[in-house]
Parts: structure tokens; sequence; C-alpha cells
């Protein structure tokens, strides 16, 4: 951790609370990069990463110096998108289909809209794509993104998560096989191949 | 051929399964089974497929992707909401840099652990000196070699060249009952003689000790010059006031039985005294009241009792029995919620002390104090009125152990109110009353007056 940023934190915990956006201005674009991965949308990805510097701010009294603070809030941050998406999966008017579909998302730090680059190359396979991750669980959902897209090692997912590291190996397992399965052109016949014979 | 390694899978691990395949391409399996893996996917078609497969869902969720760029507008937007929930900190308050100040509780409990352990040890030696005293004159028996000695008259004539203005008590030189113990006889006591002490009187070692008899033995019993004359001696000195006091006073045998009798033993001296207490606040209510009429606001706090440790450090000087003076520190740390409450007092007192038996001296004070608290970076000053009771036992010529009651009776700070955290200067209307009992180790400058 740089000396900016224990100068930050020091400063805030004597007062500046304008301190602490040197952090937040610092590590807010990678933690709402995983929070929109997680959440799969702007207003919750924004409102997981909120939460998150909320609790990151909170907590600086009891936070160790010798810790980086972008690995610290980044891990609060997968806990947070996790508790959302779990709520949001219970919240049935969530998913329901907006009357004005992008009014809500026009002034959100993160656009839902793709680039032009995704729109022209993967305007279907994102909508595949996208289905097919509604096939998973809050918590595949969040272990598979964690450990694949951010490369995150399963002991601090299994950690952020609150399970065990075997679980959290298990929630990136079924969710791989969950997208296979949606993204497959034809499914295949088995999961399980025999060991060709001796 | 087969793909696999015996060495490497057991019977029932012959299998490779689709977790197996995904591990590998998340590199979460081990090396060796990843060496397995590679062989099976050389050889296995359905397996080869399967592996492209699930490489390829994973490639259509891509990685490696930059952070989201943020614009500053956004930026902003986001602080703009996120900080109106933000609590401002309070800084950590700023402790004194006194003595007592720094100390902790980290340390400071294995600081009254090793003073607990250095009084006891000092105790142990002490008891254990006790019995290995050298022999007084009460347990030397007589010989039966010797001549007996007559039956003494009963006369309580003191020595003739001792003034009868000095009292036996002021040379420590009481009747020692055990000279009953000795054979009446008409013979001079030259059994002393016989039976010399292990460590002779430096300037009476080849005399006699019967002149010096007559003050260690009891009224009435114990044999005069004048009704036993002792046989003459070349080197036969009569002993003088100032003699029988150099005796008694040098000689161990004396010292031994007299360093806890001397009816001087609390006066004067110079103590230092280092001790612990424990902190109670007797149970009431404080009201705290800030502003006026219908401006005011008032608070009502609980004190309950407190059991808290606190470091205690006093120089006491004692001129007479009637007058001294003590000046105390003393330091206690409590706990409120998660914040720290530290109560810093200096005091002075007047001291009298009191009455005495044998090591066991008692003492009584009376004075002010200056209290200062300091709580969530505030500090406050009070005034204090201060008694207190204690004694003193005596361990050897430098060190006791010392028991006391100190009260301080002083203003009740505004420490706990909700109150005071916006920043409003609140008065409390109440008093506090603080008792503290104190065990301490006391080091006695010099020697006491009866060494």
């Amino acid at each position: 951790m740089g000396n900016v940023e224990q100068e930050a934190i020091r400063r805030t915990l004597a007062g500046d609370r304008d301190a602490f956006r040197v952090l937040m201005d610092r590590h807010l674009p990678t933690v709402l990069r995983m929070t929109y991965r997680v959440t799969g949308n702007a207003v919750d990805a924004e409102e997981a990463a909120q939460e998150a510097f909320l609790l990151a701010y909170k907590k600086l009294p009891g936070f160790r110096e010798q810790a980086a603070f972008g690995t610290w809030v980044y891990r609060i941050a997968m806990n947070c998108s996790l508790n959302l998406v779990e709520r949001r999966s219970r919240d049935i008017s969530w998913n329901a289909v907006p009357l004005e579909p992008g009014t809500p998302t026009d002034n959100m730090a993160v656009s839902p809209r793709p680039t032009p680059e995704a729109e022209l190359l993967h305007n279907e396979a994102l909508r595949r794509r996208e289905r097919a991750m509604l096939t998973l669980t809050p918590m595949e959902r969040t272990a598979f993104i964690l450990r694949h897209m951010e490369e995150q090692p399963l002991q601090i997912i299994a950690d952020a998560l609150g399970v065990p590291i075997n679980s959290a190996k298990q929630a990136v397992f079924r969710a791989v096989a969950k997208l296979r399965r949606e993204l497959a052109p034809a499914p295949l016949p088995t999961t399980t191949l025999a060991k060709e014979s001796r | 051929m087969t793909p696999f390694d015996d060495n490497l899978y057991q019977p029932n691990e012959d299998v490779i399964e689709q977790d197996d395949l995904i591990a590998f391409h998340l590199n979460e399996l081990p090396h060796q089974q990843v060496r397995a893996v590679h062989r099976a996917l050389q050889s296995n078609p359905a397996l080869q497929a399967e592996s492209m497969a699930i490489a390829a869902t994973l490639h259509a969720f891509p990685k490696h992707e930059p952070a989201l760029p943020l614009d500053a507008a956004a930026l902003n937007r986001m602080w703009r909401t996120l900080q109106p929930s933000l609590p401002i900190y309070t800084a950590p308050p700023v402790v004194p840099s006194s003595l007592f100040a720094r100390m902790s509780p980290r340390w400071a409990f294995p600081a009254i652990a090793g003073s607990a352990l250095v009084a006891t040890a000092l105790l142990v030696a002490v008891h254990h000196s006790r019995h290995t005293q050298p022999p007084t004159l009460a347990t030397i028996s007589t010989p039966s070699s010797t001549t007996p000695t007559p039956a003494p008259a009963p006369s309580t004539a003191s020595h003739p060249e001792l003034p009868s203005s000095v009292s036996p008590n002021e040379f420590n030189l009481r009747p020692q009952p055990t000279n009953h113990a000795w054979p009446p006889s008409s013979a001079p006591l030259e059994t002393a003689t016989a039976t010399p002490p292990p460590q002779p009187f430096p300037a009476q070692s080849p005399t006699p000790l019967t002149p010096t008899t007559p003050s260690i033995a009891p009224s009435g019993t114990a044999p005069t010059k004048s009704a036993t004359p002792p046989p003459p001696s070349p080197t036969q000195t009569q002993p003088t006031a100032e003699t029988l006091a150099q005796a008694s006073t040098q000689s161990p045998i004396h010292r031994g039985r007299s360093r806890w009798r001397s009816p001087f033993h609390n006066s004067p001296a110079n103590e230092l005294t280092l001790g612990i207490f424990g902190d109670l606040a007797i149970a009431s209510r404080a009201t705290l009241t800030d502003g006026t009429g219908t401006s005011a606001i008032t608070q009502s706090v609980s004190q309950s009792p407190g059991a808290t440790v606190g470091a205690l450090a006093s120089f006491r000087q004692q001129f007479s029995p009637f007058r001294g003076y003590s000046l105390t520190g003393a330091y206690v740390s409590l706990s409120s919620g998660s914040k720290g409450l530290q109560i810093y007092e200096v005091a002075g007192t007047y001291v009298v002390q009191g009455p005495r038996l044998r090591r066991l001296t008692t003492s009584a004070e009376a004075g002010a104090a200056l209290v200062a608290t300091t709580y969530d970076n505030s500090h406050t000053f009070h005034p204090a009125a201060v008694i207190g009771i204690g004694s003193e036992l005596a361990l050897s010529r430098h060190w006791g152990l010392r028991a006391e009651y100190r009260a301080q009776f002083y203003k009740s700070p505004a420490l706990f109110s909700t109150i005071a955290p916006l920043g409003i200067s609140v008065s409390s209307s109440n008093n506090t009353f603080d008792s503290n009992a104190i065990v301490g180790v006391t080091y006695l400058f010099g020697r006491r007056s009866n060494d």
C-alpha cells in the first residue's frame, strides 16, 4: 500500500472525511468492474460498490495497514455483490420488465449497453451468455465470475462468500457445467467419461 | 495403451470426470494429475471433445478485461451519493506523556504480577532470615560444668553507674524472663565466660558478662553486683551507660530481639511506596446539564461499582509521629464501551501515625488532590478531597508492605454523556466518591531509627 493511501487512511481516521475519496477514486473502477460482472446490471453494480465502500469506511479503524486497501475493499465488494444478487433473486418485481427501458440507467457510471464492437461481434452470443448466466444460482454465478473472470484464488472466494473452500470449488465446477450445457449446440449424452479400457 | 498412470490413479479413480476437466482448464489440478489428463486427452477423442467444449464455454466469458473507465463526472456523482452516509471520525485522544499516562494495560498487568512476585520473595526471605538469626541470650543455657550462681538478692537497685534517668526501654534493655531458667547460684556469673557468645562484643570479648547481666535479668531476680561480687579480674572493667548502650545496640543478640520492638519504629522516616489498587466508585446517579432555562439539556448518568486496577506511587516523609506529609500520584484506566477513560490524580496529604503493634504501624492522611480525566479526547480537571487510613508491615530495615484505604471526593466529570460528542460543554451537578483499596511495597530510605 502506497504512502498516498496510508496518508489518506490516517487523515480519514483523524476526521477528514473527504480524504476517503482518494481511496475510492483509486479502487472504484476495479470494484465496479467486478460488481457489474457479478450482479449483471449497472444499477446493482453501483449499489454493491457503494455499499462496499461504505462498509470499508466503517471498518476502517480496524483495518490493518499491512494489508492492501484495494484487496480489502475488493473482498468486501465480493460479499456485497453476492448478497445483492441473492436479494434480487428473491425479489420477483426486480426482474420485471421496466416500462421505459433504459431510463433508470441513463445516468449510471457503467453503461449497460454493449460497446459497438461487442454489439457487432457478439450480439447473439451475448444474449445466449446472459441467458446461460441466469441458470446459475447466485452462489454459482459469483464463484464462477470471481474465479474465472476475476481470476481470484479459491481461498479468497471462499473467504468472501463465507463458505469452505471445497464448497466454493464445487460451486465453480457446477457453474461451468451448467454454462457448458446451456451454450453447447447439442447437449452431450453424459458428463462422465469412462476411462479408455486398458 | 492406457493414458493413465497406474501409480497416480487408484482403481476407483480411474475415471476422468467433467470436474477434472473443468479443474484442468481453471488450473486447479495438481501438477501430477495435469500430466495424466494430458496423456488421456491425447488418446481419448471423446474426452478431447468434452475438453474443447469446456474451453469454449470458458472462452465465451472473457477475462483480463481492463477496469471500467470512469470519468470524473461519474466519480463525483458516486462520491456525492456516498459522502452523506459516511460518519466523521474523531481524532484519537492525545495521551499526556507522563509516566503513568504511558502505562498501558498491556504491560501494566505484567508489572503488577512482577511486583507481587518481588513482594512474595521479600516476604519469604525475611521469614527465612528470622529462622537463621543468631541465638538470643534467652536461648543460651548454662553449662552443667559451671559453678551455679548464688541465689540473687531481691534487689531492684540499678547499676551504680547507670544513670537513673536512663530508661531501660530507651536502650532496649527489657528484662528477659527467660533468665528465670538459670539455676540460682551464689557464684558470680562467670558461666558466660565459659560459654562466650559466638560473636563476642568487640570491646568486651575477654571480659565476663557479669556486669551486663542485670540489664537482661528480670527485675527482682537478677543478681546485682553488690549481692554477688564477681571475682577480681585484671581485664574486668566496670560497665558504663555508654558500654551498656553500645552492647545493646551492637550485639546481634540484642538487635535480633529488639528490631521490631523499638517505640521509635515509625519515626522519622522517608518512604517511597509503589502500589496497586482496586478502584471502586460508589453507585450513584449524576445529572449532567448544559444550558439554562428551556434550552437546558439534562442527562442522568448512572455510576456503578467498577472492578478496575490502578497504579500508585507515593512519597512520604515523617518528621515525628504527628508531623508528616505524603505526595501521591495515581493512575487508573477504565473502559466505557469502545472508548477508554483515564483518570490521573496528584495528591498532597498531611500524615499522622497511629498506634503500633510490633512490626505493624498505622497511619492516617488527609489532604487535597487534583483529579484529571481523559475521555474521548476531552480533558477535565477537578479538585478533590482525599482521606486515607492504612497500615504498614515492616519486612526488613528497608522494605515493608502497605495496605491502605483511600477515598477521593470530587465533582463528577461529564464523561459518559451522549451530549458531549456534539461538542457541547456539559456540566455535572453531582459528586463522585471514589474508593481505593491499595496494596503496595514500601521502601524506606536510610535505616529505621531502632536499627
